[in-house]
């Protein structure tokens, strides 16, 4: 029977009840949690990478590893509004950093970094700037503090919020956070040095 | 949790104080809760000192510049069409099914998340269960996306059910699925800068060093770890006879306890409801630390017969990287997936620092000081050794003494953030407490700037620190060995200590059990782990003076013993 979403169940139980019919096949549970997490990824993660496009073939592939990964998913201990979100925000941190991490160690310089689409009112320069600092950070961070860094200094979310996207305790989160700033500061006295000299 | 109780002397604020509040004071009220008091004082301090406003100024402009991201070119334009068409298309093409992919691994064509091109490096290939070369694509790129999902395609591969089946009902059971064999790796070695290397890279070497035994973790049944056999006691699922020697926790539902028992090392893990002792180790071996990065990436270390043993999980098995140079080990501190730092002790050199960077191993022998125990990395420039007498810092890749004249022996170090650590220990003689055998235990505190004695004014006893732990930066606990109270005469006492309110205090209860060390999750929960005597113990004493080894040395006379801090107490675990 084609899978439908429950009427009056709660958010939790709802996403709950989707996994499990994803995880035996059901395509239109999987449609469901597909399009319950895509837009909140897809802006992570032109967040994290300064590129929509990428943004969107990034999303892609964490939810086509997500599929065949599900059933060995671990529903967490304490039922939350987004269950799956901490496990889809890893994977999607962890490709995305590898593909900073390949592109640095492919020695492209930069230059190469891409800000098609200046926004109105705010510099050219300091998108190109802000860009830098950010992949020099990421490049030197584990996963969980990239996506603290990500989430609380650029997309401006609270230690709570964080913590409940991630799965982490809020303490977790402000140390990640500091580790963050730490990682941040660091390249941008740099660079602020490379420009000077 | 509260972030900072630091209101009690917010008029006299000095710079580094100011400085550890300025995130929070950048971010307003709605980012961080800051008292008023808070807020005054680092305003009256910005007011007058140049330098914070210049740190203040750094600080507004890398958000400024954060925040100029949040808007970035696509991200603000309207919804784009769902993607689910798209994900279900290419699932369809690669036949639905990949049992290698894991969430917790990156693509497949980086098969290691920091990846060194060219270099040769070992990974498990799952099926067959043995070890082969991989090479990293050079064109390979995640945006590829055919050959990515070409490439871990399976044909039939509709048959995984009974394997779906079987990890889900793993997972019910809440045990750790670790299959196939154990295997050996060698990573290659490098060098630093200021860092005296020992040899060319170790060719590989593969096969078996022993097979794992199905799981069978039913408490009070007889089981095998390798070839050895251990008892594991049904009350608590741990080994019946045994020491722990460290904990670390990833999140409240997921730690990792190490030591030693009768077979070998000692794994026990936390999953939420109770601890259960994995049945995988290395016989005769012994762990000391144990470092939690992420759930899939947890790292133990110690010796086995004099050399080093390091075993890291990778979320699928625990394996024994086999590493290229000699020395027990006796702490570990990772600061990310990447990168961190092991501290040992070699019976020729004394005490080593190896540092594990991107799959490289370089050690260093440590000419400072006779006798290191204590180890915490936050970042590369934030990494501290503390010793006898002594404290040592990592700074731009150079070691250097930061101080010479503790006076006491440092057992215990945690870093909450670079400007807000604290190293714990014994102290010397002339500290000696008023009640108790021993000397009384040291205390310290780093600001950024300085180390400085706690005050322990209220602490009456006597007692030895061997870890330490912070729930936030206003409440932790020290813990430990102390002195026998009243008519007790066990041999192994508790000695706990926390800090709440800036100020630390003795906990009213103690335990008969020596502890090695302490893991918080949050302010409001934690473990603490060691070991008990067992009747007709005769265990000796590591207190009275400097002590050779940072924790208990392990023998047939103690049990593993484990306590739980829960609402506002410590209690004997008991699942």
């Amino acid at each position: 029977m084609p899978w439908k979403r429950p009427p009056e169940e709660d958010e939790y139980s709802r996403e709950m009840d989707a996994i499990h019919h994803a995880i035996h096949g059901d395509q239109a549970a999987f449609r469901m949690l597909v399009q319950l997490y895509e837009q909140r990824l897809i802006a992570y993660l032109t967040q994290m990478l300064g590129d929509h496009e990428l943004a969107r073939d990034l999303t892609q592939e964490t939810f086509v590893a997500a599929y065949r990964a599900l059933p060995r998913w671990q529903p967490p201990e304490t039922p939350t509004a987004s269950p799956l979100a901490p496990w889809l925000y890893r994977i999607a941190t962890n490709r995305a950093l590898s593909l900073i991490r390949q592109h640095h160690t492919e020695a492209m310089s930069w230059d190469a970094v891409r800000v098609p689409f200046p926004t109105p009112g705010i510099g050219l320069e300091d998108q190109v700037v802000a860009r830098i600092l950010l992949r020099q950070a990421l490049e030197s961070l584990s996963d969980d503090d990239a996506a603290c860094l990500v989430l609380h200094f650029v997309a401006g979310e609270r230690y709570g919020e964080i913590a409940t996207r991630l799965g982490l305790t809020g303490e977790a989160v402000r140390k990640r956070v500091a580790r963050g700033l730490v990682a941040l500061r660091a390249a941008y006295l740099a660079l602020d040095t490379e420009v000077r000299s | 949790m509260s972030d900072r109780d630091e209101t009690h002397h917010m008029s006299e604020l000095d710079h580094q104080q100011v400085r550890d509040l300025l995130t929070d004071y950048t971010y307003g009220d709605a980012r961080a809760p800051m008292e008023a008091a808070a807020r005054v004082a680092v305003e009256s301090h910005l007011a007058s000192c140049a330098a914070c406003q210049r740190e203040y100024a750094t600080i507004l402009r890398i958000r400024a510049l954060m925040r100029s991201l949040a808007e970035s070119p696509g991200a603000a334009d309207e919804p784009t069409p769902s993607l689910a068409d798209a994900v279900l298309a290419r699932l369809h093409e690669s036949n639905f099914v990949d049992e290698d992919t894991s969430p917790f691994l990156s693509t497949p064509d980086v098969p290691v998340a920091a990846w060194i091109p060219g270099e040769r490096r070992h990974v498990m290939d799952r099926p067959s269960g043995a070890w082969s070369p991989v090479r990293t694509d050079p064109g390979g790129h995640v945006r590829n996306r055919s050959t990515t999902v070409e490439k871990t395609a399976r044909p039939n591969a509709r048959r995984t059910y009974p394997t779906v089946a079987a990890a889900l009902l793993v997972v019910l059971i809440g045990v750790l699925v670790v299959t196939g064999l154990w295997h050996v790796t060698t990573a290659g070695l490098g060098s630093g800068p200021g860092i005296s290397s020992t040899s060319t890279p170790s060719p590989s070497q593969t096969g078996p060093i022993g097979t794992l035994p199905a799981i069978n973790n039913v408490p009070g049944t007889v089981q095998t770890v390798g070839q050895l056999v251990v008892t594991v006691n049904p009350a608590t699922g741990l080994p019946t006879q045994g020491t722990l020697s460290a904990v670390a926790m990833v999140t409240a539902n997921d730690g990792y306890a190490v030591g030693t028992d009768t077979a070998g090392t000692l794994i026990a893990h936390y999953d939420g409801t109770r601890w259960m002792t994995l049945h995988i180790g290395v016989p005769n071996g012994s762990l000391s630390s144990v470092a939690a990065v992420a759930a899939n990436d947890i790292w133990a270390v110690g010796s086995v017969q004099q050399d080093a043993l390091v075993m890291h999980y990778d979320g699928k098995a625990w394996q024994r990287i086999v590493v290229p140079f000699q020395s027990a080990l006796q702490n570990i501190s990772m600061i990310s997936a990447n990168e961190g730092w092991m501290l040992g002790q070699t019976e020729a050199h004394g005490p080593i620092v190896v540092h594990y960077l991107n799959g490289n191993w370089s050690t260093l022998n440590l000419t400072a000081t006779s006798d290191a125990h204590a180890l915490a990395a936050l970042t590369p420039n934030d990494v501290w050794i503390g010793g006898y007498g002594t404290l040592l810092r990592r700074q731009n890749g150079q070691w250097s003494v930061i101080r010479n004249d503790i006076n006491g022996n440092v057992l215990a170090l945690t870093m909450l953030s670079p400007t807000d650590a604290w190293a714990g220990g014994l102290a010397n003689g002339a500290q000696k407490r008023a009640s108790g055998f021993g000397n009384g235990p040291l205390l310290m505190h780093y600001d950024g700037t300085n180390w400085t004695a706690a005050n322990l004014s209220s602490v009456k006893t006597n007692g030895v620190i061997y870890g330490l732990s912070f729930g936030s930066s206003s409440a932790g606990w020290a813990v430990g060995l102390g002195a026998p109270t009243g008519a007790s005469q066990a041999i192994s006492n508790s000695f706990i200590l926390g800090y709440a309110n800036g100020q630390w205090s003795p906990y009213a209860t103690q335990f008969p059990a020596v502890l090695a060390g302490v893991a918080m999750v949050s302010a409001s929960e934690g473990w603490a782990v060691g070991s008990g005597d067992l009747p007709g113990s005769t265990t000796t004493l590591p207190i009275g003076g400097p002590v050779a080894t940072a924790t208990p040395s392990a023998t047939g006379g103690s049990t593993p013993y484990v306590l739980h801090y829960q609402n506002n107490q410590w209690n004997v675990y008991a699942p």
